[in-house]
């Protein structure tokens, strides 16, 4: 069940009005459960299976961990909830990639050997939903927090339809003291949670997929050499359909779960008009890159074991985060460029110090300018169908195959509103612009938010892009 | 509780929630009720919105415990615009048409999972193209998968997907906002201000649009036709080969007609019937045909050996020399002949019955 589609739309009333009607906490925490298995379970409904699994097994994990006094113990259940989620997670996504590339290996010694291909299919969300159950099982054994004291609270944490497929991924420490006393969403929240629902689905309905999803497909399938300005046109189109689509799930995710009285970390903000890698990360998807910065960058050392350990732990981070997003090189190529960027700059401030605290216009657009043209380079990896096809994209990009043309104005003059957006609401809020607008400027923005996904109600079935990770 | 980190919650906006929906309800309204009312005063008409889910919306026909009365048209645009099946359902016993075409697509891939993963007994009426033969063209898999994936797979999946693809198909049949290609189609009709002829109906038969090219020139109408049969063989065999040096294979060419053939025998072997058309062509279309494709060589050599029926516009009386607007497609009145044509030609042939002979045996307790 996507978000863009009538029966969601359909769904998501029913389930706030029923949840309001139900008066007691407990009844309303097993509605909301029953009816995100319901959710979950539209997609592939054996899969439910799995979360029950994952569910059950960290449940057990983390109170095994905090009872036992044995620091052995503790760590051979930690390995316990690794191996199951990261098994899970490993089958399901990596299998056949890990099969393709022993296959590569075997043959590079001359050995040749063809298994039959795995029919593996992936089961939407597992890397969300993994990760949010890891960071349970991790905190209680750092002492972070305590297990959950209701299985119910727990499963509910893993389970809320709202952030189960795409994120944010939320922390149990966040999520869980949110279940234990009995809540109702305010007027005030159901109506700046409808707010932000609306805004995902204009993100999402009118921009990735009406405006630039077709520019992207046509740029990156197209055969051929691409010249420097199609190269551009495509990629540019390409950063604006990804954060349209993935910002727009975790807008509507965030304000679906606020009509439910529930609040979700924020996931992105503004980051178009970053200043440098580090900023760029602290902006695109928030929930992602602290949950790799808080137990896998912290836990390989950080940077407290010197620079080149330090430059070793960040790029092993993010070629991991690359590999998180799929079973491909494309994105561990992705997410190596980021771990060099990141690099780059921690180069750059030891050098020039002062570049940090720069507050110079001239400089921030500079600087801002770099950030986001190297975010684009690496998005060709991102996208491309294979590596070949992203060398070419680069190479149109360099001017290797001439000029080109511009086939759609849009595909320049989206992004680059886009970008301005960022900038002008780079240190400020959605939630603080609405608060300093008249009530009839608000109801006219979303008249014409809503005006605009009529016009691309429809046609066709565009999955948000993260469903696939 | 408030997060550890930053949320929407910490900064809730506040305050005058019922007016500004409402008045979020009355803007909405008016800026729905001013354009539709503005777009239909030009003549523009609601039609549906064509995509995968759609396609699969009318595939589940064919799993349907009883489709002897169906009908099943494949193949790429040129059945979609020259079959008129309501003619079809109108005129003969087949009152169940199903429409499973796909533009610049070759049938293959419907056709094998329509032999393969139904029982489906009812008619199949297939596009010739003799380019479907050598080149491997698999995008409606794309479609099959689709359809298998989201209406043949649970059953929760799949009352979801008919749920919102029937309302999706209410919304654009209703609506011609819905499907004005967004902003950029509203700006363009309100600057240019052409009325628009083409339509596509619920069921997918689509009207063609034909409205630019009634104000070229003879010249100019040539010159166009001239591009889009070299553009239509481009889109099949790719950029690199001219089409003055594609190269044709005999051979393969009608091994590949057998294979299609074998899976004709396995609808035919449960009762259905399988009838090969070629839609009209005309102009530089035709004449690029007949110089690859010669049609003694091809499309005769393949009728002689073929078990099933195959009827050629050429062999068609009336339809000989019936033009396209465009060198391959069929405008709204020139469908509606060929459709007319074809359907007394086939109740000729006794593939299929009049309906007025059907109501007279019904009548008649036969």
């Amino acid at each position: 069940m996507l978000f863009n589609t009538f029966t969601f739309i359909f769904f998501f009333v029913v389930a706030v009005t029923m949840s309001r009607a139900i008066k007691s906490w407990s009844l309303n925490k097993l509605f909301l459960l029953l009816i995100s298995y319901l959710f979950y379970a539209s997609w592939n409904p054996p899969f439910v299976i799995l979360l029950w699994i994952s569910t059950i097994g960290d449940w057990y994990f983390a109170k095994l961990i905090f009872n036992t006094a044995s620091i052995s113990r503790k760590k051979v259940y930690l390995f316990g909830s690794l191996l199951l989620n990261l098994g899970m997670l490993g089958y399901f996504k990596y299998a056949n990639f890990v099969l393709e590339n022993f296959v590569f290996l075997l043959s590079s010694f001359g050995i040749s050997w063809q298994p039959h291909p795995l029919d593996i299919i992936l089961p939407v969300g597992i890397s969300f939903y993994t990760f949010q159950t890891l960071s349970y099982t991790i905190d209680v054994y750092r002492g972070n927090m305590p297990p959950a004291k209701s299985v119910l609270d727990y499963a509910l944490y893993v389970t809320f339809f709202p952030q189960l497929v795409a994120g944010p991924i939320v922390r149990a420490v966040d999520f869980i003291p949110q279940c234990v006393k009995s809540k109702r969403a305010t007027v005030d929240q159901l109506s700046w949670g409808v707010t932000l629902f609306i805004l995902g689905l204009f993100y999402k309905v009118v921009i990735a997929d009406g405006l630039m999803a077709g520019i992207v497909e046509t740029g990156f399938s197209s055969e051929g050499t691409p010249g420097f300005l199609n190269a551009w046109g495509a990629t540019l189109s390409f950063s604006t359909q990804i954060f349209c689509d993935f910002a727009g799930y975790s807008t509507c995710a965030i304000g679906i779960a606020l009509c439910f009285g529930f609040a979700l970390p924020d996931n992105f903000r503004f980051p178009y008009a970053a200043l440098g890698f580090s900023d760029f990360w602290r902006r695109w998807h928030i929930s992602l890159s602290s949950w790799l910065r808080d137990y896998l960058y912290i836990s390989l050392g950080g940077n407290r074991r010197g620079k080149l350990l330090t430059y070793r732990n960040l790029l092993l981070t993010m070629f991991l985060g690359g590999l998180w997003h799929g079973a491909s090189w494309n994105f561990a190529i992705w997410g190596l460029l980021h771990g060099l960027f990141l690099i780059f700059e921690r180069s750059v401030y030891i050098i020039l110090p002062h570049w940090r605290s720069k507050t110079n216009i001239l400089f921030q657009l500079f600087w801002g300018g770099i950030t986001y043209i190297c975010v684009c380079f690496a998005w060709v990896f991102f996208r491309a169908n294979s590596l070949d096809g992203a060398v070419t994209i680069i190479s149109g990009m360099l001017g290797c195959h001439g000029m080109g043309h511009i086939n759609r104005k849009i595909a320049f003059i989206v992004p680059i509103s886009l970008v301005i957006f960022h900038w002008l609401m780079r240190d400020t809020t959605i939630e603080d612009a609405a608060v300093k607008m008249p009530y009839w400027l608000k109801s006219i923005i979303i008249s014409i938010f809503i005006f605009c996904i009529i016009l691309y109600w429809g046609g066709e079935d565009r999955a948000f892009i993260y469903f696939q990770f | 509780m408030p997060l550890s980190i930053s949320n929407s919650n910490l900064r809730l906006p506040t305050g005058h929630c019922r007016k500004q929906w409402l008045l979020v309800i009355v803007f909405t309204v008016i800026l729905v009720v001013i354009f539709e009312l503005y777009l239909r005063s030009l003549g523009c008409m609601p039609q549906v919105k064509d995509s995968s889910s759609l396609w699969g919306y009318y595939r589940q026909e064919c799993d349907r415990a009883e489709t002897s009365n169906m009908l099943v048209s494949i193949g790429g645009s040129r059945p979609q615009a020259g079959l008129n099946p309501f003619l079809v359902a109108s005129r003969t016993n087949y009152s169940n048409v199903v429409l499973l075409h796909q533009a610049g697509s070759s049938f293959i891939p419907t056709l094998r999972d329509i032999a393969y993963n139904t029982d489906y007994s009812g008619m199949i009426i297939c596009s010739y193209h003799p380019l479907y033969f050598l080149y491997s063209m698999e995008e409606q898999q794309a479609l099959v998968d689709f359809y298998h994936a989201k209406y043949n797979n649970s059953i929760l999946t799949s009352l979801l997907t008919n749920i919102d693809t029937y309302l999706n198909l209410q919304l654009s049949s209703s609506l011609v906002i819905n499907n004005i290609n967004g902003i950029s189609g509203i700006a363009s009709k309100i600057l240019s201000s052409k009325r628009s002829n083409m339509k596509k109906y619920p069921n997918r038969f689509m009207i063609s649009e034909t409205s630019l090219l009634e104000a070229m020139s003879k010249e100019q109408l040539s010159q166009y036709k001239k591009e889009r049969a070299v553009a239509g063989v481009r889109f099949i065999v790719g950029n690199d080969v001219s089409i003055e040096d594609l190269p044709v294979d005999h051979d393969k060419w009608f091994a590949c007609f057998r294979e299609v053939l074998q899976l004709a025998k396995i609808i035919e072997d449960r009762g259905g019937k399988f009838i090969f058309v070629r839609y009209p062509i005309s102009d530089d279309c035709r004449r690029y045909e007949q110089e690859k494709f010669p049609k003694e060589l091809y499309w005769d050599e393949a009728a002689r050996m073929s078990p099933v029926l195959m009827l050629h516009f050429q062999d068609i009386p009336g339809c000989e020399n019936l033009s396209c607007f465009d060198g391959s497609h069929l405008s709204e009145e020139n469908a509606n002949i060929f459709t007319n044509r074809l359907i007394e030609e086939l109740i000729k042939t006794g593939v299929m019955e009049p309906k007025l002979k059907i109501e007279n045996d019904k009548a008649q307790g036969r």
